[in-house]
């Protein structure tokens, strides 16, 4: 009597795990967006004269207001993506978009690794993709200075960002992104800029000109349209790890540490 | 005509409408490479007005640029090495291969001030085309191409210098990078292009 309840109690845990893995809840998507307030925002990267004896570009930008995914984008909702635009498929998608490695953590082209993954952000994901899958939202990626303008927090809490930024790039990579959703949100209601993934930005081939014109013959200025360089604020390590990783990247290029979130219009 | 050859002749004219969009959609014959260009399912407008998609380029050879008729520092150096190009290239190369020129001035470089800008460099436009387009459009080909760009802030832009040699089925088979870079490279992967060398 004892030994059925068992098996019967096993059997319906059992049923109950496999469907959660087959079927993922794609109501349960991470898709909240918050408004940003229009504010002001000091890049990281100074702008010098586009030509000598120009005006130097003033350091302060203004950032109209904008709306911003308060989390990043989860597998979950990546699949409900893909299922609706079979070209994005593992097995579909064009070589020119996104690298051999393009979702590779997935164990299909619509099944995900575990049911865990869900909520996890996505990641092995390109530019085309996380712009394609934005667009399919009426959206876009942010702009590297939106991103910015997020995380700078109107200057809340700055130093505390700078050293969960230090902290979790000295943290060795653990096996398991962590989910979505278990810090707390800035001032901005925003989540998660710091501590899961690098993110995609739409205009992540801006810093690629300033990083091409450190030229070894010295001739900074024979590969680049005017000039940029010098950062806003030396001391500011994550903001020169994030510079470094946006001006080494490709449009098809993935990695399992670069995800995305989506941006819009405010209403 | 009886029902039944009615009904054979309906169904052979359907697979031959049906086979002739396939074919339509692949004028060479050949699927295109997933790796082209021409994925791109982008439209450009040439200095003449016409609305060209970018994927009719396919079938040519193409040295293609980014850059903005305004710009006063690299971007006089790019065309120079396209029309240097040009000069070298060798005679059995005639009407195989085009070079395109894809402005990121979208508002400001329009047909005519492309038109105007080919005619000042004396560009022939029976293989030179100069392109604008919409900002999406031109994100992507940036993307694409690698180039890097972005506002000066003074309604120019900085970006890197790039020539890419296209192959006719829209694969980057070489590119040129900085404005101090020698074309000769460039110009004999083209010349191999044209005498038919096997792709990579």
């Amino acid at each position: 009597m004892g030994r059925a309840r068992t098996r019967f109690g096993a059997l319906a845990a059992a049923t109950v795990a496999f469907a959660s893995l087959a079927c993922v809840d794609e109501d349960a998507r991470s898709e909240e967006m918050v408004v940003l307030p229009a504010g002001n925002y000091t890049p990281f990267l100074r702008l010098t004269a586009a030509r000598p004896g120009a005006p130097a570009p003033p350091n302060l930008v203004a950032i109209p207001a904008f709306k911003l995914d308060v989390e990043p984008v989860t597998n979950a909702d990546y699949i409900g993506f893909v299922r609706a635009h079979p070209s994005w498929r593992r097995s579909n998608v064009k070589r020119l978009f996104a690298d051999g490695m393009y979702l590779r953590n997935w164990s299909g082209d619509l099944a995900l690794a575990d049911d865990r993954s869900a909520d996890e952000p996505v990641t092995n994901v390109s530019w085309f993709a996380a712009q394609a899958y934005c667009k399919a939202r009426g959206e876009r990626l942010p702009t590297t200075e939106q991103w910015g303008y997020a995380l700078a927090d109107n200057g809340r809490g700055r130093d505390e960002v700078r050293s969960r930024s230090l902290d979790w790039f000295a943290r060795t990579n653990s096996s398991r992104l962590p989910a979505i959703g278990a810090g707390s949100a800035n001032g901005f209601g925003v989540r998660d800029l710091v501590g899961l993934v690098w993110e995609w930005t739409l205009d992540f081939n801006a810093f690629s000109v300033a990083a091409e014109s450190r030229d070894p013959n010295g001739k900074d200025s024979a590969l680049v349209c005017g000039a940029a360089t010098g950062a806003t604020d030396s001391t500011d390590y994550p903001g020169f790890m994030r510079f470094s990783l946006r001006a080494s990247l490709k449009a098809d290029y993935t990695s399992d540490i670069l995800g995305f979130r989506c941006a819009g219009a405010a209403p | 005509m009886t029902l039944r050859m009615r009904f054979a002749a309906t169904a052979l004219s359907l697979v031959a409408v049906l086979a002739s969009q396939a074919r339509a959609q692949e004028p060479s014959g050949a699927r295109l490479p997933t790796t082209s260009l021409y994925n791109l399912d982008e439209t450009w407008i040439r200095q003449d007005g016409a609305r060209i998609p970018l994927a009719s380029l396919r079938g040519q050879i193409v040295v293609a640029a980014m850059g903005y008729t305004t710009c006063r520092d690299i971007c006089p150096a790019i065309v120079a090495d396209m029309m240097w190009i040009d000069r070298h290239l060798p005679p059995e190369s005639a009407g195989k291969v085009k070079f395109a020129f894809f402005t990121f001035d979208a508002s400001a470089d329009t047909p005519e001030r492309l038109k105007l800008y080919a005619d000042g460099h004396g560009l022939d436009l029976g293989h030179w085309m100069l392109f604008d387009a919409d900002e999406n459009s031109v994100r992507e080909l940036a993307a694409a191409l690698g180039v890097g760009w972005r506002p000066d802030g003074a309604g120019g832009f900085n970006h890197t210098a790039v020539i890419s040699l296209l192959d006719a089925e829209g694969d980057i088979v070489f590119q040129q990078r900085g404005a101090e870079a020698d074309s000769r490279e460039l110009l004999e992967k083209l010349k191999a292009l044209v005498r038919g060398a096997p792709r990579r």
